[in-house]
């Protein structure tokens, strides 16, 4: 593991979860797992800083939660995008692309 | 309540214990994905725990997610508070104290305030009665009361009131009977009176137009009197009492509460009217009480009963002419009520307000240090990311403890206090009966500790707000805690409200002490006042009625130690009754003189010490059939003859087409002022009882030594010639001018307490900050005096930073005591609000209370020693 690790900035991490999460319901630990293996291990999710992050966003209307049961038979609670999570989804998902782009573009002009 | 809150507590840890379930299953998940790549379970697990870190911060973390409601963080702040309180007991009392102490007391003035002056009277609609008064400027009366024969003209002429009843306030009875006599206060009223009021006995019935007509004996009977004399019993209505030695009905007894004109009178009469009296249009001594009609306004009908005055006053112009023009002014009843009590209770009330501010101050200022030695604290926790907003907050919530624990027992103490200052007020208050705690009051209590609240808590929340944390971390001596300016300006505020509320007393106590060395022209000490009402139907005859007089002084003066005894009709100082003009035969031209008319046996004048001057005193020779003869004072002598003497002359008294008999002059005694010390607005006019008796009877013994002593003899000599003969109203001649004194004694004394109490909390205040810059230059002190400077130059360093603050205040407090002190103007006595004694005493008092708070911080720094100064951070 000799690549250096990203950090992960708070808002960024929201949009993450919610981004996993259109794909269905999802436990906490699967949650962090995807992100982990998606971004090929490159993004570092504590689980100290997602499960805050979750409540946060179940807080905030963004997430649904309910207790589940997992394949391997282990009790766990399941997240779920609620209607308010999705529209916040596809807007933090704009404004990230714009965010790119301006800062690229930034970055270009220097060259 | 209460079980919402513990509902939410339950919800909480629901909430807390689900997320430990989650976490706990995380840690499962986590154990069982690790032990897929074969190690022991043992640690599987302590790896999961690793990787996920510290589980009861998490925890936390994820609690205080949903906590953000205010209602928490509120709940948090408070308990907090309330330890930081347990913590400082001594701070705390003090503060608590403080503000208990202010709130009581402006929450019991408030109190007094309203049951006084807002409180609408205790009649259906009171707000539409309203008196009529007769204004008659020219004729130096601006105000009048109503003639029988203008109440009948006005009852026939208006149309703005649904009915105009009159009462003559001043009727005395002795009420015989059972048990000892009684004087009773009663009032004559008429017919439709009570229905104007809109009230009606509980018991029994109302007096009949018919009864008023002819005199009948009948009365109806206060509720104090019923329980009092009567034990409750309601078989007294239809059975007889006696009043003034004749038998009356009773015919009705009025509902508990009721107290018309004011709660000294306990009986009503019928208003009988001889027919004269409305023909000869004499006989100004009733009040007259209308109710407006529904949709007329008191505008209105201030109009119409001006026309009607005016018509009334041209269609009787040869009765009338002599008062000049005239004109009705209504007021509301409320006002009439209450007008004597509204001056003094107004300035009571600001400075009790003072008071209290001085009190908030205080506690901002005790507060604002506090917050200053937790700068540290604070800053610590604003560098660790604590927003501001939050901290102020959370200061904020800190103080609430405290100011409900001031709200709480602030509104119990003026209870309290309430129930002790009324016992106090001056017996002729009007309206005392009405005092107690009512809701406005009680709101007005709650309005007022939020505002105190506000006021206390905002301080030490703004500094938390301006705080600049690396000076605050640093701590270095020189730096000035972000609060100091404002503190220093509340102590500054402090010292002057106290030189206001000081300078206040001091006029007032001034005055007093002018009115009390006014010589009112006769003597002081030494002399025992007592009142009694003659029985007409004993003494029917007025040569009876006055020889009775004559015996009973003669009876007391036989008691050993009686120098002189005398009656008059009425004392000095017994208020402007009795008066009316005179005009002189030799000198008509000079017009009618409005003088008091007295009538007096001989021995008066000795026993009162009222000197003569000319000629001689009234004397037992003068006789109802002899030569009618009278003494006139200096001051009209001197005004009407000059240096001539007055003797010989003749007068008589003279009001419109009224004329007495004309009266010989036979002697010019002293001229007393007969209002009271602060006003002299009459000369007197003295004739003998047996020319002209009057019923109620001032009794003056003169004695040697304590003239209480002769109390015990007088009344027993008295009762020897009288056994129904009913005495009250007994002072000693010192009391009497006490009593007349009662309220500006009682203003004066509050005032001093206020005036005190404020600048005892300004020192504390100068204390505690004087105190706290001290401490903070500790250091410096300590090299200075290392360096070879004396205790004494350090103690003057900190007396010069607290000399400043107190010339500030005092000069502050002088420039508002120019504006404010002109509202008391009318109050003084012999002085203007620019007194110099008070301007100079005042300052000189206050620096002095000052000088001794800021000693203490001061010799204490004087002897820092510069070891352990320079040891200490």
């Amino acid at each position: 593991m000799g690549e250096e690790k990203l950090e992960i900035l708070q808002g960024t991490l929201d949009l993450l979860i919610l981004q996993v999460l259109q794909w269905g319901p999802q436990h906490g630990h699967g949650i962090g797992q995807s992100i982990r293996m998606r971004s090929d291990e490159l993004l570092q999710v504590e689980s100290g800083s997602l499960y805050p992050a979750l409540h946060r966003l179940g807080r905030d209307g963004y997430l649904r939660s309910e207790w589940g049961v997992t394949e391997n038979n282990q009790r766990a609670k399941f997240y779920s995008l609620t209607k308010a999570g999705k529209q916040r989804l596809v807007s933090e998902e704009s404004k990230w692309k714009l965010f790119v782009r301006t800062v690229g573009r930034v970055l270009r002009s220097q060259e | 309540m209460f079980d919402l809150f513990k509902r939410w507590r339950q919800r909480r840890r629901a909430e807390d214990d689900d997320a430990a379930e989650e976490l706990a299953s995380h840690l499962a998940i986590e154990a069982a994905g690790q032990k897929e790549r074969g190690i022991t379970a043992k640690e599987a697990s302590s790896a999961a725990r690793r990787d996920l870190g510290n589980l009861t911060g998490l925890r936390e973390q994820i609690y205080e997610q949903w906590r953000w409601t205010p209602l928490e963080t509120f709940a948090a702040d408070f308990r907090f508070g309330l330890r930081l309180l347990r913590k400082t007991p001594v701070w705390s009392t003090i503060v608590v104290t403080t503000l208990i102490f202010g709130i009581a007391l402006t929450t019991a003035a408030f109190s007094l305030f309203y049951s006084l002056l807002l409180q609408p009277l205790p009649y259906p609609e009171g707000d539409r009665l309203v008196t009529i008064w007769t204004a008659a400027p020219k004729s130096g009366y601006p105000r009048m009361n109503a003639t029988p024969a203008n109440w009948r003209d006005w009852q026939e002429q208006n149309r703005s009131f649904t009915g105009i009843g009159i009462v003559k306030p001043s009727m005395n009875y002795n009420l015989t009977g059972v048990g000892e006599p009684e004087r009773v206060r009663g009032a004559k009223i008429s017919a439709n009176l009570l229905p104007v009021l809109g009230v009606r006995p509980f018991l029994g019935r109302i007096f009949t137009a018919g009864e008023v007509d002819r005199d009948a004996p009948v009365a109806i009977v206060g509720h104090g009197l019923w329980r009092r004399r009567f034990g409750s019993d309601p078989k007294i209505v239809g059975s007889k009492i006696g009043l003034n030695n004749r038998p009356t009905e009773v015919i009705g007894i009025m509902p508990d509460g009721f107290a018309f004109p004011t709660r000294e009178f306990e009986l009503w009469t019928p208003a009988y009217i001889e027919p004269e009296t409305f023909r000869a249009r004499m006989d100004a001594d009733y009040q007259a009480i209308a109710r407006l009609k529904p949709e007329w306004t008191l505008a209105r009908a201030q109009s119409e009963m001006s026309a009607i005055m005016r018509r009334i006053a041209s269609d009787n112009a040869d009765q009338l002419a002599w008062l000049g023009p005239q004109d009705i002014a209504l007021e509301p009843l409320l006002t009439t009520t209450v007008t004597e009590a509204r001056r003094p209770l107004t300035i009571l009330m600001a400075a009790v307000f003072g008071l209290l501010a001085v009190a908030c101050l205080n506690t901002g200022v005790l507060l604002s240090l506090r917050a200053g030695s937790r700068e540290r604290e604070i800053a610590l926790r604003s560098a660790l990311g604590a927003q501001p907003s939050r901290l102020a907050y959370q200061l904020f919530g800190e103080i609430v403890p405290l100011a409900l624990a001031a709200a709480v027992g602030g509104t119990l103490a003026s209870v309290v206090l309430l129930r002790v200052a009324t016992a106090y007020l001056p017996v002729n208050f009007p309206r005392t009966e009405a005092i107690g705690v009512h809701w406005p009051v009680l709101f007005f209590a709650l309005g007022l500790s939020i505002t105190v609240l506000l006021a206390v808590g905002l301080l030490p929340a703004l500094n938390a707000f301006r705080r600049n944390e690396n000076e605050a971390l640093m701590q270095s001596s020189r730096s000035v805690a972000g609060g100091a300016g404002t503190r220093r300006a509340l102590v500054v505020a402090q010292l002057a409200m106290s030189t206001v509320l000081l300078l206040g007393d001091g006029l007032l106590l001034h005055s007093l002490a002018n009115l009390l060395r006014v010589h009112p022209g006769f003597a002081t000490e030494h002399a025992l006042t007592m009142h009694m009402i003659v029985s007409r139907v004993k003494y029917s005859g007025d040569a009876e009625a006055a020889a009775y007089l004559e015996r009973v002084v003669r009876r007391v003066d036989e008691i050993p130690g009686v120098l002189a005894a005398g009656i008059a009709n009425r004392l000095p100082f017994a208020g402007t009754a009795q008066t009316g003009p005179i005009e002189f035969e030799d000198r008509l031209e000079l017009g009618p003189i409005d003088t008091d008319w007295r009538s007096a046996t001989p021995g008066y004048f000795r026993s009162i010490g009222i000197p003569l001057r000319r000629g001689r005193l009234l004397s037992a020779s003068d006789r109802g059939n002899t030569l009618r003869c009278g003494l006139i004072d200096d001051q009209l002598a001197a005004r009407v003859f000059g240096r001539a003497d007055a003797t010989g002359h003749r007068f008589r008294m003279a009001a419109g087409k009224f004329h007495g008999p004309w009266t010989t002059v036979v002697g010019v005694v002293g001229h007393i002022r007969n209002d009271g010390p602060g006003s002299d607005a009459r000369p007197q006019m003295y004739l003998p009882e047996t020319q002209r008796m009057q019923d109620r009877a001032a009794l003056v013994v003169r004695t040697v030594g304590d003239p209480a002593k002769f109390l015990g003899a007088v009344k027993e000599a008295i009762r020897k010639e009288n056994s129904d003969q009913a005495v009250y109203d007994v002072r000693s001649m010192r009391q009497w001018l006490d009593y007349n004194l009662e309220t500006r004694t009682l203003m004066a004394t509050l005032l001093a307490g206020f005036g005190v109490a404020a600048l005892a909390l300004a020192c504390l205040g100068l204390y505690a900050v004087v105190a706290d810059r001290a401490r903070q230059r500790t250091r410096e002190f300590g090299i200075r005096i290392a360096l070879g400077a004396t205790g004494a130059r350090v103690a003057s360093t900190v007396l010069g930073e607290a000399g400043v603050l107190v010339l500030a205040g005092l000069v502050t407090g002088l420039l508002l005591s120019t504006v404010l002190l002109r509202l008391i103007t009318s109050l003084l006595f012999g002085i203007t609000p620019n007194d110099q004694v008070t301007l100079l005493s005042v300052p000189v008092f206050l620096a002095a209370a000052a000088f001794v708070a800021a000693l203490v911080p001061a010799l204490r720094a004087a002897k820092t020693d510069p070891a352990e100064s320079l040891r200490a951070e």
